[in-house]
């Protein structure tokens, strides 16, 4: 493939696109905002079909593990479920919007109970999981090696017991300076390096956004310079 | 060229895939669960650059590539980058399988992370490395990585999820240090110009904050005004 064809194109049509974009944002032209609505428009049919993209991807892959499946080893029974699933699930999906003339299949029923049973439940799951994975990450990274470690570890301890119930308990008559500590904790130091990385993150994405407009920034086309 | 203050995460990139090489296992890379069509395309698009330079390293020293991905578009063009990576490296036939290196795991946020759990147990990597958009499941990652022995660098823009990067891996990139990924380790003069003129940029923040400060407190709301609408 020629130089022009995998760099230079890209780079114009992400750099004429970005443009477009940003103008119809700060000024009201009915042109730049038609052609800006067209092309969300093209991204989300675009991002629609690489679905099929991903479920033929899925589908390979997890055929590939059932092909090569060794003797002793079972865990090609997962990928013979998860290739049902998504089948089945795929199937459910096209009923449910057949069959309420609608284009949420969760309008369905069957598929709406399937969704709130078993996929909202596990990923409700998952995400209580934090849980302990947040005390083994604490219990790590709150050792006082350091005066920023000790630091991190009084102000972590102070916030903790604020949030807990047994903070007030503890702290009896003084729960209330407790409190206004932890607060001032919270929306004092905590929120100025808060908002410190917000501003310096803001800046940070200008700039990696004029750097691909201008071509520079050529990572997201392939590794080459 | 101007000077950049070291980024030692950046630096352990390499450090981390030959140890990955060495104890013959391989290195896992993900751009987080954002796309590239949201707010978050500038994050997934610095875990871009990184996936370039870490394929690079890994087909320079024979290390194995896995790249789980959420977003189905974001996995031809990590291909790609890989491919090119591969190729650049003339590691032609390892390029052409630069499909099977990126795999898609799961467009739903849990599903991806149970999926991606699943990876560094079985294949235990040497090396993890994860820049991009990440939420509710980067400190699963990062523990899980922690576990099977992996070197560990995060970065992410989202504020939030900092925190759990600092405490659970070895090296952490702290926001605006993502985005100046690609150029750190490009080490091309204009574009460690604009890394230097990033400051320039939060100088000119600050005035306006300080400045908007002074205006708000002299009741001066016109600027504001003109913002919000």
């Amino acid at each position: 493939m020629s130089f022009y064809k995998r760099k230079e194109i890209p780079i114009l049509l992400t750099t004429f696109i970005a443009l477009v974009m940003i103008f119809s944002t700060f000024f009201k032209v009915k042109a730049a905002q038609d052609f800006a609505s067209t092309m969300q428009t093209w991204v989300l049919v675009i991002v629609n079909f690489t679905v099929i993209l991903g479920i033929v991807m899925i589908t390979r892959m997890h055929k590939g593990r059932i092909e090569k499946r060794k003797p002793g080893d079972n865990s090609w029974i997962f990928s013979v479920w998860l290739i049902v699933l998504v089948v089945f699930y795929f199937l459910l999906g096209v009923y449910g919007v057949e069959s309420s003339r609608s284009a949420t299949p969760t309008r369905n029923p069957a598929f709406a109970w399937v969704y709130t049973n078993i996929n909202v439940a596990l990923d409700s799951a998952m995400y209580s999981m934090l849980a302990f994975f947040i005390s083994s990450a604490a219990f790590r990274a709150f050792k006082a090696r350091t005066k920023e470690a000790a630091v991190l570890l009084l102000s972590a301890a102070v916030i903790m017991l604020y949030n807990a119930p047994a903070g007030s308990v503890i702290f009896g008559p003084l729960a209330e300076q407790f409190n206004a500590l932890s607060e001032w904790i919270l929306n004092v130091p905590n929120m100025a390096g808060f908002r410190g990385i917000l501003i310096g993150a803001a800046v940070g994405a200008i700039s990696l956004g004029i750097r691909v407009m201008t071509g520079r920034e050529r990572g997201y086309l392939g590794a080459g310079e | 060229m101007p000077k950049l203050r070291k980024l030692p995460g950046l630096d352990a990139v390499e450090e981390a895939v030959g140890r990955a090489t060495e104890m013959a296992r391989p290195v896992v890379i993900s751009t987080g669960i954002g796309g590239l069509t949201d707010v978050t395309a500038p994050q997934t698009i610095a875990g871009l650059s990184m996936v370039g330079y870490v394929a690079r390293l890994c087909a320079r020293y024979g290390a194995r590539l896995i790249a789980p991905a959420r977003m189905p578009y974001v996995v031809p063009v990590e291909t790609e980058i890989i491919q090119t990576a591969f190729n650049e490296e003339g590691k032609t036939e390892e390029a052409a399988r630069a499909g099977d290196m990126v795999q898609y795991l799961s467009d739903s946020q849990f599903s991806y992370t149970i999926a991606y759990l699943g990876i560094l147990r079985r294949e235990k990597p040497g090396a993890h490395i994860m820049v991009g958009g990440y939420w509710a499941e980067s400190l699963q990652l990062a523990e899980v990585g922690f576990t099977a022995g992996a070197v560990q660098i995060a970065g992410t823009a989202n504020t939030h999820q900092i925190p759990f990067f600092v405490a659970a891996c070895d090296y952490a990139l702290i926001g605006e240090e993502i985005y100046a990924a690609g150029a750190y380790l490009s080490k091309d003069p204009v574009q460690s110009g604009s890394v230097a003129g990033q400051d320039i940029g939060k100088a000119i923040a600050l005035i306006l904050m300080v400045l908007g400060i002074i205006l708000n407190a002299a009741g001066v709301t016109y600027f504001l005004q003109l913002l919000r609408s």
